[in-house]
């Protein structure tokens, strides 16, 4: 029994996969026209990747659905310039990251978010060591409404009120929004699965760490809770800023009620302005003392040479900065080299 | 089956010789075993299955333990203790006096305790500077100086792996040596650090990490003589401050960090709060709570304080007590810093808390969630474990406890008594910690000794109150069953099987009563009317549906049927009305047919006609569906003034007699209703003199408001057309009733059947239509009248996903086991038995209705008791056809969460062995005995049944 269900869930996962990939085609395109004006660029420091000879063997990424985009393409450009290496790409959520590091199934866990501390402790006790973070791409996760919703920009009071437990049911004439339409009608929730690194991040950076409403509707993948709020008028819902498809619209924020209100944008981001900004995350089993295998260590320069870098653009989050990649060298034990 | 097999068997047997009965009876012993193995393996693996299902569960019921002291010194470190935090993952213990140092210990090492000052300012140590110190939990000293400044300073224990070939780096380590290898690790090792082998056998390496001292910028400029704060070092943390007699500062720090650099600008904000004084009680401690909208003053006379700043400027909001004559003795901050948990002298631990208010009006409120008793004597002491939410509590007769507050489970206790002399030189317990990883305990005594003990706490945020039971958690405002087993950092999981388990049970009824009627009256129609050569086509037709993958089913309800049910409510209700009327009607009508017509027609003609007048069905609901719904769910002119915002509250002058001193929510909404009032915001308001041209302006902008979906959501309008809804089935039922009685008496008056009295049945149809519709008016009238709203129970909001979308799809996946089984049962049942029906008389309808239903009623009822286990087990539709959300409502336009299907969602990212892990099997053993309990009963029911049958 135990064993039918697993498979049944790979089906659907499978199935997610594939929804997954055809709306990010949609996502692409949203994200050409929508950051026109806001040119986002690859810090000139960063290294041309260069291929070594001999590389091969297989290598497995577990973990976050927000980065399955970004990891199979990096993926993509790892076999480009190693055509033996075989990479596999699995995303379900960054919770599987932990366990598929811990079980020796993956050499890179990709999460949305970082590594909690029960998640440090059990990984530490089964080595001794802790696992190794990479910062390897900044994103920021937003908040979605229908195109169409007048809505101007929230706080993150407001936010929590809106999917936090706890008082009483909310209209969109409670945020603030005046046209008729809107005013009366009640705000429908949608967010990601509880398995996903943008569920802890947001609980954790957007509400405190209140809990969600049970009435919060959990989509497994990014796509979907776009996807639910572009057919759903009266809908508000979060998810990575990559997603974004011309069928809803990105709400400015601000941390407190009275506050100057900030779009995703890159320099807000960077700033640390936009509320929500977050590091994406490699999670690696790095012994130091036995050193970095070739597999590995051409994997983590893929990431962070420009090409790489620009994967991350294509997929709609931030570039990392040079000296973000240089102490992540280090912490390799490597030379940066640039 | 071996009855008659037995007799055939023995006719066999005589007719062969002797050799060929031998083989024949060694392949018979030979099946018998391979049959009686397989029987058995079957029943093995079954039982292999429950019993490592209930293995995986079982940890969860099982309490702690709290060993017998390992070890204790008498250092004598330190001056009056502040902390003790026993370090995760095989470590030592850390001590944090009031003098802002750190002494560590580590027992199994040996090694000499070390000192360390937190708060060295100017390069040398100046104790003088510090005015009072907090510890929170996340692992920082906060520190009031006395120069009015606040710092904080980080502290804690790092754990290396050793390097591999350290034959040099005996137990007397070299801290030298140590650097060298260690580094390609990132920093620099401290004078505090050694190394030693751990339980396991592996080398590792300790080094005290200190933070750096952060002092904020903002000087407060008083000394500071109290300080709490929690949430250290996050985004935004909150402090309070008391300064001077009754004067307190509360404050926000918040860190904004730059992503592509180093970069970190942080801002405190802070407000000044008057503590409202007693004449004869001191102050015993100050703590800020959640975000810093709230701080708690507890004070030596039992009274606990509670100021917020909800009107912009602090003030008392209430102060209450622990009730009764209980004296709080020690207090401490939950992590995550929204319940202070209150030890008092009769050896109870209160977890009190600001609840949200219930109502839409209304304040948040200091409660006191719950109290679990430890012991009798005082509670002297209460450490927080420093990741999770779980406590160790000492009372002063020496009773040592770990609790989990937020459920009141107290997981181990045991007594220290015996400890050498603790009790009698008044060494009693002072301060008690609890390490990260629930594996150690720790007590540091008022003389500085330490005694630390091991810990097994098993699961204690699983325990049988949190999975059972109605907890009343942070942030809600009253006590109920919640599952949320992801917590942030510091907020705890909620395990909650209560809202799964409806969920489940909420599905399975949906599907029921979905799949029951459609697959047995499916069966009844191809075994008893359907000729046998269609049946060949049918049938397997039907089977077919069987073999569609419930992903495949899960898909389709998820984009296509819940978007379709959405935009077709009112048809697909309206259609549960008309398509039966219709059906019976032209049932009616076809009566007139001439008799060599209905000689004539084929079974396919005949089927051909049915679908006709069902699709004729579903097509008047769809044209009658949006009059209906405009006629039934429009907001009154009234309603559409309220919704505009014109409205004005009444005065209790004005207010009409029966509703003056009534709570507006708990009013009765009919009677507001016919008194012209609304309830908006918690109060009563009514709308006022309007000119005529400004009403048609006001009027305007709400045109089009109506419809199911806003009157689901409660927007407008009152009770009545929903009840009217529920209400036709019951009254089509008391109709039926009625009927029975009026066709006996028609038939005692002389009535005679027939094709005549066809235009008599037609005119009686009409009658029971009126009647019917007439009952369930006058019902939901009665019902309205009384002040209920099916709103709040089988109906309410609307969301896509909800429990209709699932019913469908569920059922869909269901029809056909209860199709197949029941269609067998029936086809089973001896021809003799129908010939003799028919030939009495009786019609193919009374042969179907009265001999072949009865007599295959067991194969029906395990047919739809298998399709119940199915329904019960099936994962995939609910998941991707509902929002998996874990509610308990009975509304059948929300959605639910059901046990499988969470399995399905949470068990990749349950780590293996813990406690999320094991509740996940919970539910599989839960699912388990679900459909062992269906089963049995079926099987049960089945056997009782064919002994009753067995005559025939």
């Amino acid at each position: 029994m135990q064993m039918k269900q697993q498979r049944r869930t790979g089906s659907a996962a499978t199935l997610v996969r594939v929804i997954v990939m055809l709306a990010s085609l949609v996502g692409f395109a949203g994200v050409a026209t929508a950051s026109g004006d806001d040119q986002v660029r690859v810090d000139r420091e960063l290294p041309v990747y260069r291929p070594t000879e001999g590389v091969g063997g297989d290598l497995r990424i577990v973990g976050s659905d927000t980065m399955l985009n970004l990891s199979q393409a990096w993926a993509d450009l790892m076999q480009r310039h190693h055509p033996s290496v075989r990479v596999q790409v699995e995303g379900k959520g960054s919770s599987t990251a932990p366990p598929a590091l811990m079980e020796n199934q993956a050499q890179f866990g990709a999460m949305s978010r970082a590594m909690a501390s029960e998640e440090i402790a059990r990984f530490t006790d089964d080595f001794g060591y802790p696992p190794t973070e990479l910062r390897v791409a900044v994103d920021c996760v937003a908040i979605f409404v229908h195109k169409d919703n007048p809505i101007e920009s929230l706080s993150l009071t407001d936010v929590r009120t809106v999917f936090g437990v706890g008082g009483k049911e909310l209209t969109w004439g409670d945020l603030g929004v005046t046209d008729w339409r809107w005013r009366t009608r009640p705000v429908s929730r949608y967010g990601r699965n509880s398995a996903s690194g943008t569920y802890k991040f947001f609980k954790k950076a957007a509400m405190s760490g209140a809990d969600f409403r049970p009435t919060v509707k959990e989509q497994p993948g990014s796509s979907g809770v776009i996807q639910a709020i572009a057919t759903d008028r009266y809908a508000i819902g979060y998810s990575g800023i990559g997603y974004v498809t011309p069928g809803v619209k990105v709400v400015p924020l601000a941390i407190d009620t009275g506050e100057p209100a900030f779009a995703p944008t890159v320099d807000a981001a960077y700033s640390g302005d936009y509320p929500l900004a977050r590091f994406l995350y490699m999670y690696m089993n790095y012994d130091a003392r036995e050193g970095l295998d070739a597999l590995r260590e051409r994997f983590a320069r893929v990431m962070f040479s420009r090409a790489g870098q620009e994967q991350v653009i294509k997929d709609g989050a931030y570039p990392v900065s040079a000296g973000v990649a240089r102490e992540e060298f280090k912490k390799l034990g490597l030379k940066p080299g640039f | 089956m071996t009855q008659p097999g037995q007799p055939s068997q023995a006719v066999a047997e005589s007719k062969l010789s002797r050799g060929a009965s031998r083989r024949a009876r060694i392949i018979d012993r030979f099946a018998e075993v391979i049959i009686t193995s397989g029987g058995l393996a079957v029943l093995a693996a079954m039982l292999g299955i429950c019993l490592f299902l209930f293995n995986s569960a079982a940890p969860l019921l099982t309490g702690g333990v709290i060993d017998t002291p390992t070890s204790e010194s008498s250092g004598a470190t330190t001056q009056k203790p502040v902390a003790i935090i026993p370090e995760a993952g095989d470590g030592h213990v850390m001590v944090l006096d009031d003098r802002a140092r750190v002494a560590t210990i580590d027992f199994k090492a040996g090694t000499p305790s070390t000192l360390r000052a937190l708060a060295q300012t100017g390069g040398s140590e100046n104790a003088n500077e510090i005015a009072s110190i907090s510890y929170d939990p996340s692992g920082y000293a906060v520190i009031g100086l006395t120069d009015g400044r606040l710092a904080t300073r980080r502290f804690g224990y790092e754990r290396f792996p050793a390097p591999v070939d350290s034959e040099a780096f005996g137990d007397g380590f070299d801290a030298r040596t140590l650097e060298r290898e260690l580094r390609l690790q990132e920093g620099s090792i401290s004078d505090d650090a050694y190394a030693r082998t751990t339980e396991s056998g592996e080398r590792v390496v300790w080094d005290l990490r200190l933070g750096s001292l952060e002092t904020l910028e903002v000087a407060l400029g008083e000394p500071i003589d109290m300080v709490h704060a929690h949430s250290v070092g996050g985004r935004q943390w909150p402090f309070v401050a008391v300064v001077g007699e009754g004067e307190a500062i509360v404050g926000r720090v918040r860190s904004v960090r730059r992503l592509d650099g180093d970069g970190e600008r942080r801002s405190v904000r802070t407000q000044r709060v008057s503590l409202e004084l007693f004449d004869d009680a001191g102050l015993e401690g100050v703590y800020v709570v959640g975000e810093g909208s709230s701080i708690l003053a507890r004070w030596s006379d039992g009274t606990i304080q509670h100021y917020t700043n909800a009107t912009g400027a602090w003030a008392l909001s209430e102060s209450t007590g622990l009730g009764g004559s209980r004296m709080p003795t020690a207090a401490a901050m939950a992590l995550g810093g929204r319940s202070l948990l209150v030890g008092d002298d009769a050896g109870a631990l209160h977890r009190l808390m600001i609840a949200p208010p219930l109502e839409e009006t209304g304040s948040p409120k200091l409660v006191i969630a719950n109290t679990t008793p430890v012991g009798s004597a005082p509670v002297t002491s209460i450490g927080v474990q420093g990741q999770g939410r779980t406590v160790a509590v000492t009372l002063a007769d020496g009773t040592v406890a770990i609790v989990a507050p937020t459920s009141g489970d107290v997981i181990a206790t045991t007594s220290v008594e015996d400890l050498d002399g603790s009790s009698e030189s008044g060494d009693s317990p002072a301060v008690v910690g609890l390490a990260g990883d629930l594996r150690t305990l720790a007590i540091v005594s008022e003389l500085g000794s330490i005694t630390t003990f091991d810990v097994v706490a098993g699961h204690p945020d699983a325990g049988p109150r949190g999975l059972f039971g109605r907890v009343w958690y942070e942030g809600y405002a009253e006590p109920r069953f919640v599952y949320q087993s992801t917590g942030a950092p510091g907020a705890e999981p909620k395990f909650g099987l209560v809202p799964l388990i409806f969920g489940t049970l909420k599905a399975t009824l949906a599907a029921m009563l979905i799949a029951v009627p459609l697959g047995v009256a499916g069966a009844v129609y191809t075994s008893e009317f359907l000729h046998p050569n269609l049946r060949r086509v049918v049938k397997p037709t039907i089977e077919l549906m069987a073999s569609l993958p419930s992903v495949v089913l899960g898909f389709v309800a998820a984009v296509l049927i819940a978007p379709l049910a959405r935009d077709t409510l009112p048809v697909l209700l309206l259609g549960c009305a008309v398509v039966p009327v219709v059906v019976v009607l032209a049932a009616q009508v076809a009566r007139f047919a001439p008799d060599g017509l209905r000689r004539r027609t084929t079974t396919l003609a005949h089927l051909g006609a049915v679908t006709l007048v069902v699709g004729g069905g579903v097509g008047l609901a769809s044209v009658l569906a949006p009059s209906i719904e405009s006629a039934a769910f429009t907001p009154s002119e009234n309603d559409r003034l309220v919704m505009a915002g014109v409205y004005e509250p009444v005065s209790i002058a004005d207010l009409p007699e029966q509703l003056r001193g009534v709570d507006p929510v708990d009013a009765n909404p009919a009677e507001v209703t016919r008194l012209g009032l609304f309830v908006r915001e918690g109060k009563f308001v009514a709308i006022p003199e309007l000119p005529d041209d400004l009403r048609a302006e006001m009027l305007a902008p709400t045109e089009g408001l109506g419809g199911l979906r806003r009157w689901l959501d409660g927007e407008f309008g009152n009770a009545w057309p929903g009840w009217m809804m529920l209400m036709i089935p019951v009254g089509a039922f008391i109709v039926l009733i009625a009927d029975g009685r009026a066709d006996r008496l028609w038939a005692a008056i002389g009535g005679d059947a027939g094709p005549k009295a066809a235009g008599i049945e037609v005119a009686r149809l009409a009658v029971r239509v009126v009647a019917t519709l007439g009952s369930a008016a006058a019902l939901a009238s009665l019902l309205t009248e009384a002040g209920l709203d099916p709103r709040d129970s089988l109906f309410g909001a609307f969301s896509q996903r909800n429990t209709i979308v699932v019913g469908i799809a569920m059922g869909f996946a269901v029809i056909p086991i209860i199709y197949t089984i029941s269609e067998d049962a029936m086809s089973s049942v001896p021809r003799n038995l129908r010939a003799a029906s028919l030939g009495s008389g009786a019609t193919p309808w009374q042969t179907a209705a009265r001999v072949v239903l009865p007599v295959a009623g067991s194969g029906i009822f395990s047919a739809c008791m298998v399709g119940l286990g199915r329904a019960v087990g099936e994962t995939m539709i609910v998941l991707m056809a509902t929002g998996n959300t874990p509610e308990i409502s009975a509304n059948i336009f929300s959605g639910f969460r059901t046990l499988a299907a969470n399995i399905a969602v949470e068990l990749p990212e349950a780590p293996r062995g813990g406690t999320h892990y094991r509740v996940l099997f919970l539910c599989g053993l839960l699912l388990f005995m679900m459909t062992l309990v269906i089963n049995t009963t079926a099987e049960l029911v089945r056997q009782h049944v064919r002994k009753r049958n067995a005559g025939l």
